[in-house]
């Protein structure tokens, strides 16, 4: 029984490590523990009906993305049919902000971590590249919302963004030459400007207030 | 009579602005009543006639009025309009004169510049008419010249950073200008109470007063430093933001001080109905700005029959805006804002491109001319009679300032940084704090106070605060930006990837927001969705115009393209760099469409120019390949070999037609861009045409069939300062009889390969009979020496020998020694273009070397000069002088050496060559010894200095006896 105990403890304390909120270690490892407990597996229909989705554009990618293996941290792949928890808190890790005491070798670390998100949520058939097709989906979704605007200028957005991609990575091109796809280097060098990791960032007051939050949103 | 005439000269002289300031400032002195007539005023009179037809006549017509007169000259009639146009034309030419000057904009502000030549206007009008130049009357000035200011930076106001950051800047607009006011104030009023016996009739709220005119940031003087210096943006914003809204808090909290000071005692309840006052008028300005936006949004709709007149109604409405509310004694500047705000999305959609951009123009360069006119005028008020001058009052002034700023700032950001998003670093806040420039705003307040005895020290004190923070922080923020290493703004437009991708983080954050069901910032930025809704369901229906279909040019060349493609036209290149009006639509559709603030994100706001001039260039270009100069007159060589050498290639190798064997010589050696290091040779597999080049076939990694050489650079271990040296278009040595073949070869192949690959290109190009004359990957010509002289800069490569670098100073320099002058040339080392836009604090220090350097040899060979004269021990006093000259040089020289120093040991020269060339050359090695001049300087000033005090010591001497 106790040695049990102990493992659990052991693994809340682990999760807690691994979602990086290593602040106030052991009342977070405890939370989540109750969380756990607490919170039932949701599948995709559940998130799917969250209202306050309903007006997102990319709201498909946002679902897949909870339910995608690649964000959990652990080289498996595939998507679960529902999740738990754990595999939330995962997800959510991919959010941290950076604070003023990390590291350059962290915030590059982070900064990756972040971009195999985006990554993730565009590469929808992991084959390790963005194909034009996978590509101009997503720009059609994030401009389905905005009705004036056609599936042509999304088209249009997505092939000028290919071009530009496959101009700077790939300068040289022969003319009858064809770029595939995006691979991770190459979102990683087109994305270089961003400053992914203090802008992909929700900042949650405290520890404790995230996890109560995540329980609203199952119920 | 000379006194009509020279206008008229003038006029003609005006052309020639630029040689001579003087000139000019002589031929304003008699007209020099643009905006406040001086007291006496040219009587008028008739010009005889300057034309010879009629010459006898003309002097017989100032006696004969009666006559009928062939010429005649009625300056009085114009006066008015032709002064104002003359000093439009004065501030247009200065500014124009600034930027033709080369370098000095990169070393000092525009606007210190402008006063400058203010000042010197100034002097020369005082000089020659004894009496005070004209001031800028604070009418003209809040009515004509900041509203063109205002409005430019409301309607370019990067509104998605702006409203980002909008808590920010109000917690800095209204609490710090508050903090500062009352700071200031209060602790003036202690100087004024220690200072009894001089400053004893200044009354607290005097001080008060004072405090809230000297507190406000200018916005003009703040934006014309901070546009040259590309900051990041939210620090730009913050900075830029909070002098746009401080402006409103700071006149009011003026009139109300003034409006107390009226009174004949204040009690608590006048400074309740003040503080109410404050938030009317905030709001109030807010509210007029909305109505007239929504006005001239409405009336934009109707434009379309009368395309013309279209820009107009922007600029009437938004003056009319600030006009009423100043009527109405609101906050104009906020209403002009709020305006233009307001009304620039629907105006932009209802408006035809070409009125769009007029209006862009129109404003812009009504704002660069009444900035211009500001500065220059600032100037030309300094110069006058009523100074009074107080060393506590002016120094604590100015020291309280910067105190009260600088406590100000952080104070608020330790506050405001518990909810901020991006913390405000540190180096923003200095920034922050520093880049508290007082201007022309402070400067016409104080002019608006009642006449009392000290007034005349309060205006003094003022033009000392503008003057130091204008010239003395303006003048070094941009060399501590560099020290600081704040971090820079992105200096190319966001790509397309950006774009979509920074939507689609925000996007991803709100959706997991309210996943996680925590309404954060991007939730509420979600949520104005519903502020969108309305806009797109009601306002924008009833603002824009239906039928109005504008075809983004996105769209068009995507078609067009397209058609392209189905005609076959082999023309139409694969690849081709996105045109800037590509991404300028892309990027409207991206801002306008997706869920979001509807706002456009305007990449940046610059100040003076249109972010589409600096690409204007290219946009007229057809959408076929680019094509610079190298490589058209090439072309024709290599058109039968268009896959390899291709014309983006960045290698111009050299090609002769006799030589068999490969030349070591230096001078030959192989010059390249600065893109790379290494010179390759393309592997034969590549030449060939075959279909495995479907694959992506050039990287400059190298491709699965094109093996890797090593770089040549620093491949060799005994180089030390090898740097790879580009040399720039415009070299010398382009009289060498040669055939430069720009091509591409992107991977290199050892050297085996290579002579294959020689011989294959050889055997394919038996046409034009060329041969390869450098080798491509030869032992490289190792050591690169770059001599940074004070007059001269050179380049010289050497071979690597153990003492290289002495033997290069002492004895024979090399032929290969390429030279530029160097008097005042920025850069370390000529990399590419030549202000460089992200190191520009040596521009600063060769400017500081070059006064010191210049004065400290005036000084020496002055002293020299004495000394000489003074041999036969005639005069101590010329012993004593020129011992002083030789001190003051030697000090001269050691500060000399001293910032020379400092700015290659704690600027990082190193650091800047290897950021500059490290992506090419990742194994560039730079070392950096102090030259033989240097170690004579350091020698030379003790020298100096001990030869100084001996002459001093004999002028001493002979004194005594």
């Amino acid at each position: 029984m106790g040695a049990s105990q102990a493992r659990t403890e052991h693994k809340y304390q682990d999760l807690a490590d691994k979602t990086g909120l290593k602040k106030k270690r052991a009342l977070t490892s405890i939370c989540f523990m109750i969380m756990d407990f607490l919170l039932p597996h949701c599948s995709r229909e559940n998130l799917d009906s969250i209202p306050a989705l309903a007006n997102n554009p990319i709201r498909k990618q946002i679902v897949e993305a909870f339910f995608d293996k690649r964000n959990q941290h652990q080289d498996e792949v595939g998507s679960f049919e529902e999740i738990g928890f754990e595999q939330f808190l995962m997800v959510m890790s991919h959010f941290r902000p950076p604070t003023l005491k990390t590291t350059e070798e962290e915030k590059e670390a982070m900064r990756k971590e972040k971009l195999r998100f985006l990554f993730n949520m565009h590469d929808t058939d992991n084959d390790g590249t963005i194909t034009l097709a996978e590509y101009r989906k997503v720009v059609e979704e994030l401009l389905s919302k905005s009705g004036a605007i056609g599936q042509e200028a999304a088209k249009a957005i997505a092939d000028a963004a290919m071009l530009e991609v496959a101009s700077t990575n790939v300068p040289h091109m022969a003319p009858d030459d064809f770029y595939e796809g995006i691979t991770f280097e190459h979102f990683e060098q087109i994305l270089k400007g961003l400053e992914m990791e203090s802008r992909m960032h929700i900042r949650f007051l405290d520890v404790d207030t995230t996890t109560m939050h995540c329980g609203k949103s199952f119920s | 009579m000379m006194y009509e005439k020279i206008p008229i000269h003038g006029c003609r002289m005006a052309a020639l602005w630029t040689l001579s300031v003087s000139l000019s400032a002589c031929l304003f002195w008699p007209t020099c009543l643009a905006l406040t007539p001086p007291a006496e005023l040219p009587q008028p009179h008739n010009l005889p006639p300057l034309l010879g037809f009629n010459s006898s006549d003309g002097s017989m017509s100032v006696d004969l009025p009666m006559a009928l007169r062939v010429f005649s000259v009625d300056y009085h009639h114009v006066q008015a309009p032709f002064e104002i146009v003359l000093w439009i034309m004065l501030a247009s030419l200065a500014k124009l004169g600034f930027h033709w000057s080369g370098r000095v904009p990169a070393v000092v502000p525009e606007s210190c510049l402008l006063i400058m030549v203010g000042l010197l206007v100034g002097g020369v009008i005082y000089g020659v008419r004894h009496s005070a130049p004209p001031t800028l009357s604070a009418d003209a000035f809040f009515l004509f010249l900041l509203p063109p200011i205002v409005l430019d930076a409301g309607y370019f106001l990067p509104g998605r950073l702006f409203f980002e950051n909008l808590g920010t800047i109000l917690w800095y607009a209204v609490l710090g200008t508050l903090w500062n006011v009352l700071g200031i104030g209060l602790s003036l009023y202690g100087v004024c109470l220690l200072a009894q016996s001089t400053l004893g009739d200044i009354s607290l709220l005097h001080c008060l007063l004072f405090g809230s005119l000297i507190a406000a940031v200018d916005p003009v003087a703040v934006l014309s430093v901070f546009q040259e210096m590309h900051v990041n943006e939210q620090l730009h914003i913050l900075v830029f933001g909070e002098s746009l809204l401080n402006d409103a808090v700071t006149v009011v909290l003026y009139k109300l001080f003034e409006s107390f000071l009226r009174l004949p005692s204040v009690s608590g309840l006048d400074v309740l109905l003040g503080g109410c006052r404050v938030v009317v008028v905030g709001l109030g300005g807010l509210f007029v700005g909305l109505f007239f936006g929504l006005v001239a949004a409405l009336t934009s709709r109707f434009t379309s029959r009368a395309q013309v007149i279209a820009p107009l109604f922007v600029f009437l409405y938004s003056y009319l805006s600030y006009l009423t509310s100043e009527m109405l004694h609101l906050s104009g500047i906020m209403a002009i804002v709020t305006c233009a705000v307001t009304m620039k999305q629907y105006v932009e959609a209802n408006v035809s491109e070409r009125s769009n951009t007029s209006i862009q123009y129109f404003l812009k360069m009504w704002s660069s001319v009444s900035e211009t006119l500001i500065f220059i005028f600032l100037g030309v008020s300094t110069i006058q009679d009523i100074h009074m001058w107080s060393w506590p009052f002016v120094c604590s002034t100015l020291l309280l300032c910067l105190v009260w700023r600088a406590t100000g700032v952080l104070l608020l950001t330790a506050v405001v940084n518990k909810l901020r998003r991006n913390a405000v670093t540190f180096r923003d806040q200095f920034i922050i704090a520093y880049g508290g420039l007082r201007g022309a705003i402070c400067f016409s307040l104080v002019f608006l106070i009642d006449d009392f005895p000290k007034k005349r020290l309060f205006i003094t004190t003022t033009i000392v605060v503008i003057l130091f923070t204008v010239f003395v922080q303006g003048m070094t923020i941009k060399p501590l930006v560099e020290l600081l290493d704040v971090k820079r703004k992105k200096r190319a437009l966001p790509t397309v990837s950006e774009e979509i991708h920074s939507r689609l983080i925000d996007h991803l954050l709100a959706g997991i927001e309210d996943v996680v069901g925590y309404w954060g910032q991007h939730y509420w930025k979600d949520k104005l969705v519903v502020f969108e809704q309305f806009n797109r369901k009601y306002l924008r229906r009833f603002l824009i115009r239906e039928d109005h279909q504008a075809r983004s040019s996105i769209l068009r060349v995507y078609q067009e393209l397209e058609r392209r493609e189905q005609r076959g036209d082999e023309e139409a290149p694969p690849l081709r760099p996105l045109l800037p009006e590509e991404m300028d639509s892309i990027r409207r559709i991206l801002s306008r469409n997706l869920q979001n603030f509807n706002n456009k994100q305007t990449p940046a706001y610059s100040r003076h120019t249109l972010h589409q001039d600096a690409t204007a260039d290219r946009t007229r270009r057809p959408l076929h390949r680019h094509q610079s100069l190298g490589e058209r007159c090439t072309y024709n060589t290599i058109t039968h070999w268009p896959q390899v050498l291709y014309p983006r290639g960045r290698w111009r190798v050299q090609w002769h037609p006799q030589s068999e064997r490969r030349t070591q010589q230096v001078s030959h050696s192989v010059f390249h861009e600065p893109e790379a290091c290494s010179p390759g040779l393309v592997h034969p597999s590549s030449l060939s045409s075959d279909r495995t080049r479907r694959s992506k076939l050039f990287s400059w990694q190298g491709g699965p069939d094109l093996s890797r050489a090593p770089n040549t650079c620093g491949e060799t271990p005994e180089e030390t300062t090898q740097l790879c040296f580009g040399e720039r278009e415009t070299a010398m040595k382009r009289d060498y009889e040669r055939t430069i073949i720009r091509t591409m070869f992107d991977a290199a192949a050892p050297l085996e390969s290579h002579r294959a690959a020689e011989r294959d290109v050889l055997t394919k190009l038996t046409d034009i009979k060329i041969q390869l004359v450098e080798a491509v990957t030869g032992p490289p010509p190792s050591l690169t020496l770059h001599h940074e002289g004070f007059f001269w800069r050179c380049v010289f490569q050497v071979e690597p020998a153990a003492h290289a670098v002495v033997a290069t100073l002492f004895t024979n320099q090399p032929d290969s020694k390429v030279c530029i002058h160097g008097y005042l040339f920025p850069l370390p080392v000529a990399l590419g273009q030549v202000p460089h836009p992200s190191y520009d604090a040596t521009a600063v220090f060769r400017g500081f070397w070059t006064v010191l350097i210049i004065v400290g040899l005036v000084a020496a060979l002055t002293g020299a000069f004495l000394l000489v004269c003074g041999v036969p021990f005639i005069s101590h006093k010329l012993y004593k002088l020129g011992g002083a000259f030789l001190i003051t040089a030697a000090c001269l020289f050691l500060f000399m050496l001293l910032l020379y120093v400092l700015w290659m040991e704690v600027v990082e020269v190193k650091r800047y060559i290897l950021q500059e060339r490290g992506e090419a050359c990742p194994q560039a090695e730079v070392s950096v010894l102090y030259g033989l001049s240097f170690m004579v300087a350091a020698a030379g000033v003790p020298l100096e200095l001990v030869s100084g005090l001996v002459f001093m010591l004999v002028g001493r001497t002979l004194h005594a006896s």
